[in-house]
């Protein structure tokens, strides 16, 4: 339903899914990565500037926090401190890459900013905070411009559906 | 914890609004991290001195930010071009006062 934010659990998309079968996961990460493949395919367009900045996670090119990352943000509603939390969880498992809040917290400004995360200030026991989640695909994400679409084929991303064709993927269910 | 909220918020630059916002909500993951630090045992200062070092400098911070709202520094190569055209500007009065 339009507006509706991505539900519980990991948004795994196609492109994720090759990423992580060159992983060597531990089975516990497989089993929720798998869990997710029986729910319907989104397939996220994320940002140029956005994948470099998380590509900026993983060092010297290792694609395991770029995964996760990109699993957890349409995970559920959360907070950078959480995030970065669940990041450090989850990275621990794969390979001790913890991401730090310095780039993180960038970082979700910049997908707020492009229309890929939603925030809102709540307020909890110890004081207001913000948290961010996901946008539902295709909504308030920008399409990207062709100069940004010929960057990314330069750039190597081709794992990165164009919306515009993402939109026709998801209406027909799979590719 | 202050000092380097303040230090960020001054070296933020992004108006009034926008810049108390982002520093609310530095203040609030701060918090949250020095919280679990101590949690695992820290006292207070060494909790704050773990969870600020996750932050990164004030400054670095703040740069990154300013990036992410589209706020970087003006690129030396559009620098470039500017002094250029004035010097070429320049040329060219000199040239048509000759």
């Amino acid at each position: 339903m339009k507006g509706e934010l991505v539900g519980p659990g990991l948004l795994v998309t196609r492109a994720l899914l090759q990423e992580a079968e060159a992983l060597d996961l531990p089975s516990t990460v497989w089993a929720r990565l798998e869990a997710q493949l029986a729910r319907p395919v989104e397939i996220v367009a994320l940002p140029l500037q956005a994948q470099a900045a998380l590509q900026d996670l993983a060092p010297e090119g290792d694609p395991r926090p770029l995964a996760l990352a990109r699993a957890l943000l349409g995970e559920r509603e959360m907070g950078g401190f959480t995030l970065v939390t669940r990041m450090d969880d989850l990275a621990r498992q794969v390979g001790g890459v913890a991401p730090r809040q310095a780039i993180l917290l960038p970082l979700l400004h910049q997908l707020e900013r492009e229309g890929l995360l939603r925030a809102r200030w709540h307020s909890g026991p110890r004081g207001i905070r913000r948290s961010y989640a996901l946008w539902r695909t295709g909504r308030r994400v920008p399409f990207l411009s062709p100069l940004a679409r010929w960057l990314a084929r330069l750039g190597g991303t081709r794992r990165t559906i164009p919306l515009r064709r993402m939109r026709s993927v998801t209406a027909r269910g799979g590719d | 914890m202050e000092e380097y909220l303040y230090a960020l918020e001054r070296a933020l630059r992004l108006g009034r609004e926008r810049t108390r916002a982002i520093v609310t909500e530095a203040r609030g993951a701060i918090e949250d991290a020095i919280a679990h630090q101590q949690s695992q045992g820290l006292l207070r200062e060494d909790a704050e001195r773990v969870a600020l070092g996750h932050f990164g400098r004030a400054g670095s911070l703040a740069r990154a930010l300013r990036r992410s709202h589209g706020r970087g520094p003006v690129p030396l190569r559009m620098v470039a071009v500017v002094l250029a055209l004035v010097g070429l500007g320049g040329l060219a009065i000199l040239g048509s006062m000759a």
